[in-house]
């Protein structure tokens, strides 16, 4: 068991449930407050558009990978391409990438629970309790991470779709007009600048060796970057049915209002503490997969026999690191500035970078090598 | 009173200094395997995990 | 100062980390018939590992001076890891042979030896082994044989051999009915064993140890004098309950038979229920001081063939003195023993144990012990119950969602009860929460001591429950859980509507069919709870996934613990919901049994109906 989270076997239904709550998460972080902000009420779009550019990067990368280095991942395409120092390089950059991320979810999680579920608990005791899970999670190795989110998969689904049904009584279909927002080049420029919520791209990258089917992996990519798409585009498009685009960018978290605002009569109402069920376990996941992301590729990179003995100690950094803005503020803008926005680099332009160096190169000088293999 | 909150961050810094401790264990077999750069980053990281949550410890708490 | 081995223990980091688990594969399969191959399960992972180091050793080959400088660390790392098959098995082989070494030089002196030719020199040697003016259990019975006048002696022990057998198959022929020429004094046991000695298994031995065996496992030995052999002949025939109604895993409908403290009895009527020549019962003996047979069950052509090579591995690795049961033996083969839930099925139905072996399971049945033991298993089983499949598809797939129910609520309802109560009461309709609020008022505890208090009342009515005389024990359960309830509500100890929760609870966890899983919901209940008070929901969901996460890596002999859900694999229905009997045509695949098919996919040929669904099937596993 210990060692198997360096070469565990991973079903492709676990892998698209995985990437499918990975992504899905942001839809309960910042991500409809930045979208709304930037393209007010056609911000139901900008999921789909970023989805198509994830869409159209991943079968590039992955098109790439399966021609010229079938069941390789993208550190060993770069040491395959670059060197064994570059894909160190590479490993420990990307592995920063998600460190910092898990950090910065984690502080917006955390607020979450300390505004809406324990308003008296510091925010250091709800962290921390995060820090354990999310550790403890990690520790069990992406078999664990993925077996649970298969589990959650139909909780995830089933909340989802039924908080955009449950609110259907104040739906004004109306606020979504006009249908282009705040103009074309808006949305557009939104789904370029965020279409890095679809890091699954580069999670794909990563576990690529560890799929029981290589083959499935394609379909593994589409599903898991469409059906998120559609939740986020569905969840947008109700909130800002519901509460008008202009309040919306002033929401810090969508899911809880929306789920307040229930009322089916006397006996369905205020139902926002079952949906704590939801987001917490779906937080759960995502941190725990891309602290297991990050120790998986340290120990790639810097050559550690195994991830497990460095899982509490990136814990404790992604802790210490979630805590270190000032204030929730400063942390989201951290996450939309730097992460997001600028993630895109590293989310995207790493993989693409290397593949098609790779190929690059195995086009020019690696016929034998290839003819072997 | 800043004595028990001084106590408190000392209490709570004994966390980190048994992960870090724990980390530095994991250097010394990383390095026991023959990696160099194996044990020296996890020394690294165990450093800076305990400074980072040191500094985010004593802002929080004193 | 010395360090405590646990706080050591916090901070060691070695190679144990790198260590595997067993995984059930189909690899194997082949290479185990190879008596040579001592673990065949390394075999394929030694070799991938082997061929992979190889070709990063050409790759860096390839790329020449360019990688230079990061090929030998990376190198140096793989060499450093050893050998690839890190499975700790050569090691633990290695001291279990040195002790079987050390055994064979550690035996008592005589244990091993030649039987003596004369009489009196095998009496003086049973006195030693036995101890035996003083043993009064072990009875020597000299006589002589026929006419002849051979002098001759029978050993047995009083109270489990079978006096009968002793008394008209033994003594009776060899004393009256024989008539004897002398011959060669050494060629007397031929005539014994061929004409004399009507017993129906009888087995001529050499050596002591052999004698020793037969004695102690109810057999009689019978030696003649100037015969370097002694014969052991069958007569087992000590008192046990005969076979009776289960005791824990009743059914209304099906078999009301249940196995019973007879090792030979127990698999007898496993053997009854599944009749068949393949059903294979290889039987193995554990402890040093005293022995207890250990029968490993299983279908030859069926079971896969590491699965049973693993469970006769974790026996034979047990090191004991005695091993008076199977729920020890459970602990000493389990995965992960440190786990609450059960990884191993204990059943004390033959007729359940039939149904797994013929699933693919093996069966492992401990001496004396009324329940035998079934692995793999998975958690779902734990929560079917043998009825399931003798009722109508309809009725089975009901009891299991209301067993489903019950395990949830027997889990969460106390923690959901303190969590609404104390953190999100806003969730509950107006009236009720005013009607707890009102039922509270007089109450001057906090709710989690509340619920603590009446949580302990029910465990501790449950644990004398087990103790109370049959005669008064139903009376006083009621009494006790009538009288506790009422008189704290009366008492304004305790608000009404939580002795509601508490016995919905109760109720609830003695609807889990398997014992071992519902002690693991009782315990892990209060944890739930205690986490619920401080915590809330939130605590709740983060317990789940970690108690989630945590069963999904679990192994029990190598099957992950929540397949076939998770790892998906393909298996006919029967998890959640029954599936009817004529659709499930496949096993589960997760035993990865030698043959797949349990039966035709149409089973009922002259049906339009299930022909349809039938094709149904087959189309969508073949999409799949």
């Amino acid at each position: 068991m210990a060692n198997s989270d360096m070469k565990a076997r991973i079903g492709t239904r676990e892998l698209i449930a995985m990437m499918t709550l990975f992504v899905s998460t942001d839809t309960f972080l910042s991500f409809p407050q930045h979208a709304t902000a930037m393209a007010l009420e056609a911000a139901w779009m900008v999921p789909l558009l970023a989805a198509i550019i994830a869409l159209a990067i991943f079968l590039y990368v992955d098109s790439m990978l399966r021609k010229h280095f079938y069941g390789m991942d993208i550190v060993e395409v770069t040491v395959d391409t670059l060197g064994s120092v570059a894909g160190s390089v590479l490993a420990v950059i990307i592995g920063l990438y998600f460190l910092l991320e898990t950090a910065g979810v984690m502080r917006q999680f955390s607020e979450h629970v300390t505004t809406t579920v324990l308003p008296n608990t510091p925010i250091l005791v709800v962290g921390s309790m995060y820090t354990i899970t999310i550790g403890y999670i990690a520790y069990h190795g992406l078999e664990g991470i993925c077996r649970i989110a298969h589990l959650l998969m139909p909780i995830l689904l089933v909340g989802a779709i039924g908080l955009c049904l449950l609110t259907a009584k104040w739906w004004h279909p109306l606020m979504l007009l006009p249908i282009f927002g705040a103009g074309v080049n808006h949305i557009l420029f939104a789904a370029a600048s965020d279409a890095a919520v679809f890091m699954n791209v580069l999670l794909l990258c990563i576990v690529y060796p560890h799929a029981h089917n290589a083959r499935s992996l394609r379909w593994v990519g589409i599903w898991s970057i469409v059906v998120p798409a559609f939740l986020m585009a569905g969840f947008i498009a109700t909130y800002n049915m519901v509460f008008p685009a202009i309040e919306t960018q002033l929401s810090a978290f969508p899911l809880f209002q929306l789920a307040r605002i229930i009322y089916l009569g006397r006996f369905v109402q205020r139902m926002e503490s079952i949906f704590i069920f939801l987001w917490v376990t779906v937080a759960i996941v995502r941190m725990g997969m891309s602290l297991w992301a990050a120790a998986y590729l340290f120990a790639r990179g810097l050559h550690w026999p195994t991830t497990r003995p460095a899982i509490p100690a990136l814990a404790l950094l992604c802790f210490a690191l979630s805590l270190l803005p000032a204030d929730v503020g400063q942390a989201v803008n951290l996450v939309e500035t730097y992460l997001i926005a600028w993630g895109a680099a590293v989310v995207f332009g790493l993989p693409v970078l290397m593949v098609t160096l790779g190929s690059l190169r195995r086009r020019g000088g690696g016929k034998e090598r290839f003819g072997r293999a | 009173m800043p004595s028990i909150s001084i106590l408190e961050f000392v209490l709570t810094m004994s966390i980190p200094l048994c992960i870090g401790f724990y980390t530095y264990r994991f250097g010394r077999w990383v390095s026991s395997k023959g990696s160099t750069i194996g044990s020296v980053s996890a020394y690294v990281l165990a450093v800076v995990s305990l400074s980072v949550s040191g500094v985010v410890l004593w802002r929080m708490m004193t | 100062m010395q360090i405590p081995a646990w706080i050591q223990a916090l901070f060691r980091v070695d190679d144990s980390l790198l260590a595997e688990q067993f995984v059930l594969t189909d690899e194997v399969v082949e290479d185990s018939n190879d008596p040579s191959k001592e673990n065949p399960t390394t075999e394929p992972s030694a070799d991938a590992a082997d061929a992979k180091a190889q070709r990063a050793g050409e790759q860096d080959q390839d790329r020449g001076g360019e990688s230079e400088e990061g090929s030998p660390v990376r190198r140096g790392q793989q060499d450093a890891r050893g050998p690839r098959p890190v499975r700790p098995v050569a090691i633990e082989d290695y001291v279990q042979q040195a002790q079987r070494e050390e055994d064979t030089t550690r035996q008592p002196p005589g244990q091993d030896d030649r039987l003596p030719a004369e009489l009196a020199e095998v009496k003086r040697e049973l006195s030693a082994l036995f101890h035996l003016p003083a043993n009064k259990d072990v009875i020597v019975r000299e006589f002589v044989v026929g006419r002849g006048r051979w002098p001759a002696l029978a050993v047995f022990i009083d109270g489990m051999a079978d006096k009968m057998v002793i008394n008209t198959h033994i003594l009776q022929p060899l004393m009256f009915l024989s008539e004897v020429a002398e011959d060669d004094t050494s060629r007397r046991m031929e005539p014994i064993t061929q004409a004399l000695l009507p017993g129906n298994q009888i087995q001529l031995v050499e050596t002591w140890q052999g004698v020793v065996s037969g004695v102690v496992a109810g057999s009689t030995v019978v030696f003649v004098d100037g015969c370097r052999q002694a014969v052991v002949v069958e007569s087992k025939g000590w008192e046990h309950r005969s076979v009776n109604l289960p005791r824990t895993e009743q059914v209304v409908r099906g078999p009301h038979n249940a196995f019973t403290e007879s090792f030979r009895a127990n698999t007898g009527l496993v053997r009854a229920f599944l009749r068949s020549e393949r059903l294979v019962t290889e039987i193995l003996s554990v402890g040093r001081v005293g022995k207890t047979d250990v029968a490993v069950m299983y279908i030859e052509g069926l079971t896969n063939k590491s699965l049973v090579a693993e469970v006769k591995r974790r026996i034979q690795a047990i090191d004991v003195d005695y091993l008076p049961d199977s729920g020890l033996l459970e602990q000493f083969i389990e995965d992960n023993p440190g786990s609450l839930i059960p990884q191993v099925l204990a059943t004390e139905r033959p007729d359940r144990i039939a149904h797994m072996l013929s699933e693919g399971h093996v069966a492992i049945l401990v001496g004396q012990s009324p329940y035998a033991l079934a692995v793999p298993v998975v958690l779902w089983t734990m929560v079917q119950s043998p009825e399931d499949a003798f009722l109508r598809f309809p009725f089975g797939t009901f009891g299991r969602i209301i067993r489903w129910v019950a395990l949830l609520a027997a889990f969460l309802l106390p923690a959901c009860y303190v969590a609404i109560t104390n953190y999100h009461s806003e969730m509950i309709p107006t009236d009720l929460m005013l009607a707890i609020a009102a039922s509270r008022e007089r109450v001057p505890f906090a709710v989690i001591m509340e619920v603590i208090m009446m949580e302990f009342a029910i465990e501790l009515i449950r644990e004398a429950g087990i103790r109370i005389p049959n005669a008064v024990g139903p009376t006083i359960g009621i009494v006790g859980a009538l009288i506790i309830g009422q008189a704290a509500v009366e008492a304004g100890l305790v608000s009404p509507l939580l002795v509601i929760v508490v016995a919905v609870t109760a109720l609830c966890s003695f609807a889990i069919p398997d014992y071992g899983l519902s002690y693991a919901v009782r315990i892990l209940r209060f944890v739930f709870l205690i986490c619920a008070a401080f915590f809330g929901f939130y605590a709740i969901a983060l317990l789940m996934c970690m108690l989630m996460v945590r069963l999904a890596v679990m192994k029990s002999f190598g099957v992950p613990l929540l397949s076939p859900i998770t790892p998906v694999t393909p298996s006919s229905r029967d998890v959640w919901v029954r599936g009817q009997t004529y659709s499930m045509d496949q096993r589960p695949s997760y035993l990865r049994t030698q043959m797949q098919q349990r039966q035709e996919p149409i089973t009922r040929p002259w049906s339009p109906y299930t022909r349809k669904a039938a094709r149904r099937n087959l189309f969508r596993r073949r999409n799949k």
